[in-house]
């Protein structure tokens, strides 16, 4: 079933590392879907698997890793994809932009031609008119002045300055999906509110991209996201419109969380992140869930509610209302 | 008592050919902390808040003012005897440790180089205050996550028993339910340990938490500095209540000795704010700030 608008489809995603003879399952069975034009936000906590699930949309995951599921985009299969097919789409459709600006850029190369440098590679563009392009979207990004940020090298910028760099070399290629990877991070809150300006004006550009933004930074979120979803051990354990998410969320593990934030009561959520590698059995937050029952040993289906969802036996009684249920694998 | 004051700090580093081009980090900053007090400092990235926090440790020398701590004038560096008395938690805790050590020789190192002979139970007392299990203090840090790692770093500052703390945004890069966890220790075991702080932060809700004061600081100047409760619900410096409601005012600017730091972004500014920088005057009962809206030049 595809729902209207849709732009990318995660079904069922596992993605497992090999590490010597171990297997550690790093995702478990996700289901995410994106929307046109929406700013579909990914939270959790550092270790549930948020970046690998941005790095396996555009297949830069590393050779020990097995891979099931599907990821659809324009109707394909992404995993079925070869290298040469694939390489036509990232950068080009889709755009990831990694966190860590400063391993990212490359030193020696000034920031306006690694912006360009997609449209060289991708679209056939002359250096001077990808250099000319790379100044107008630093200028569309609310750089200033944009011809001199991009005659700089990478140590001469700033850190929010660098992720703006970054964010420009995703948008060049004008992809429809921009991953964003952790763009807060180290931050101060003004260089914040600065990259905040730039992701609104992406928001707001004509055919603008669908944005996943992966962030542990829920104050961050809350003022770009249209949806939420939240991971937790490698699982996607709710996906609810950003508005309701941050007033009163579902599931038990995203109420805690965010009466965390210092903006709240900063109050921790008990006990510690399972190790992914030795996830609980039945419901992976039971151990530190204040409503913790006896069905929680068996691992909760997805409810439906109001059109979110939610993975957590609480929202059981619902089965009979006019929503309904949808399982998992649907 | 006053436990630690920086009195007129400025600290200019100096680089280019032989030295030519200087770069104030800290101009003209002078703060003190009560016995059992704390206080919070924030500000933007570049502002000089961990410039102050080193040189009040003795890890820089400052090129102007003087460095009190514990009624002793330190400025020139502390010694042994006094810097024992003084813990560190940096931002950075996997760059604090020693990869190639177990998180529990880290730990204890600080009883080597202080030559502090402690009986086994003390140092699992220690342990268990910040909630470290036995298992990870056989680990080396990367294998270990980054609350556990902060942890290990907090364990580490105070085997030696300090009366001082200071902290330099210790939770920045943390997951905010380990950030709560974090900064909640920190807070009791300063009430336990009959500790002081000095609490460095970029988020103002984190400083109120954590500071019974807050200090704000812009290009190397102490600006504002209030009561935590008052500076939140009454900021006077104009980038002070920017700053509180995070409203985006442009960049950030450099350090410069002339002129307020403002100047270029304040709404409210007048000739005299460009000629000389004001100075740090009280206003109200433990409330200072650096504006001429509020004092005249002189």
């Amino acid at each position: 079933m595809h729902a209207i608008g849709t732009i990318l489809r995660i079904k069922g995603l596992s993605v497992s590392f090999l590490v010597g003879r171990k297997r550690i399952d790093v995702l478990d069975n996700v289901n995410l879907e994106l929307r046109k034009g929406e700013v579909l936000s990914l939270v959790g906590e550092s270790g549930s698997g948020k970046s690998v699930l941005g790095i396996s949309i555009i297949r830069l995951i590393p050779s020990n890793t097995s891979i099931s599921g599907e990821i659809i985009y324009k109707g394909k299969n992404l995993l079925d994809l070869d290298k040469d097919s694939m390489r036509k789409i990232r950068g080009r459709e889709i755009a990831w932009v990694p966190q860590n600006p400063d391993t990212m850029l490359n030193p020696t190369i000034r920031i306006g031609d690694q912006i360009g440098e997609v449209l060289v590679e991708h679209y056939g563009f002359t250096r001077k008119e990808a250099w000319e392009t790379a100044i107008r979207i630093l200028e569309d990004l609310g750089v200033n002045p944009p011809d001199e940020r991009a005659k700089n090298y990478p140590h001469q910028l700033s850190g929010g300055m660098k992720q703006r760099a970054l964010l420009a070399m995703g948008i060049a290629g004008k992809p429809n999906v921009l991953i964003v990877d952790e763009p807060t991070k180290g931050l101060d809150p003004i260089m914040k509110e600065i990259l905040l300006e730039s992701l609104k004006r992406i928001k707001n550009m004509k055919d603008s991209p669908a944005i996943l933004l992966i962030t542990h930074d829920l104050e961050f979120a809350e003022k770009l996201a249209d949806t939420v979803a939240v991971m937790y051990c490698g699982q996607i354990i709710e996906v609810t419109k950003a508005r309701r998410f941050f007033n009163s969320p579902l599931h038990p593990y995203s109420k805690l969380l965010l009466r965390a934030l210092p903006s709240r009561e900063l109050i921790p959520i008990p006990g510690k992140h399972p190790n992914i590698a030795k996830p609980p059995s039945g419901c992976r937050f039971r151990e530190r869930c204040p409503y913790s029952k006896e069905k929680c040993m068996n691992e909760p289906l997805m409810f439906t509610l109001d059109g979110n969802k939610v993975k957590c036996w609480l929202y059981e009684h619902i089965r009979n209302s006019s929503d309904g249920i949808i399982k998992d694998n649907e | 008592m006053k436990i630690l004051e920086g009195i007129s700090l400025t600290k200019v580093y100096r680089s280019g050919w032989i030295g030519g081009r200087k770069i104030p980090a800290l101009i003209d900053v002078t703060i003190s902390l009560e016995k059992g007090g704390s206080l919070s400092i924030i500000g933007e990235s570049g502002a000089g808040k961990t410039t102050l926090a080193k040189v009040l440790l003795g890890i820089t020398t400052p090129t102007k003012g003087r460095v009190i701590f514990n009624g002793k004038d330190v400025t020139r560096g502390i010694p042994r005897n006094l810097r024992r008395l003084i813990g560190y938690i940096p931002q950075h805790p996997e760059s604090a440790l020693d990869p190639r050590w177990k998180l529990y020789d880290s730990i204890i190192e600080p009883l080597r180089i202080h030559r502090i002979e402690k009986r086994r139970e003390q140092v699992k007392k220690i342990i268990e205050r910040v909630s470290l299990d036995e298992d990870v203090l056989q680990r080396r840090p990367h294998e270990v996550s980054g609350g556990e790692l902060q942890r290990a770093v907090i364990a580490s500052s105070l085997i030696i028993e300090p009366i001082l703390l200071i902290c330099d945004e210790p939770t920045s890069m943390l997951d905010a339910s380990t950030q709560a966890d974090i900064l909640r220790l920190i807070r009791s075991i300063k009430e336990d340990m009959n500790l002081s702080y000095l609490f460095i932060s970029h988020n103002v809700d984190v400083a109120s938490f954590m500071g019974d004061r807050i200090g704000v600081m812009l290009a190397g100047r102490l600006i504002e500095l209030a009561p935590s409760r008052e500076l939140l619900r009454n900021p006077l410096h104009p980038y002070t209540e920017v700053f509180i409601n995070r409203k985006s005012v442009g960049a950030g600017e450099s350090t410069k000795l002339r002129g307020c730091p403002f100047y270029d972004r304040c709404p409210h500014r007048m000739p005299i704010c460009k000629k000389k920088a004001p100075k740090l005057e009280k206003l109200g009962e433990g409330h200072y700030i650096a504006c001429y809206r509020y004092h005249s030049e002189d």
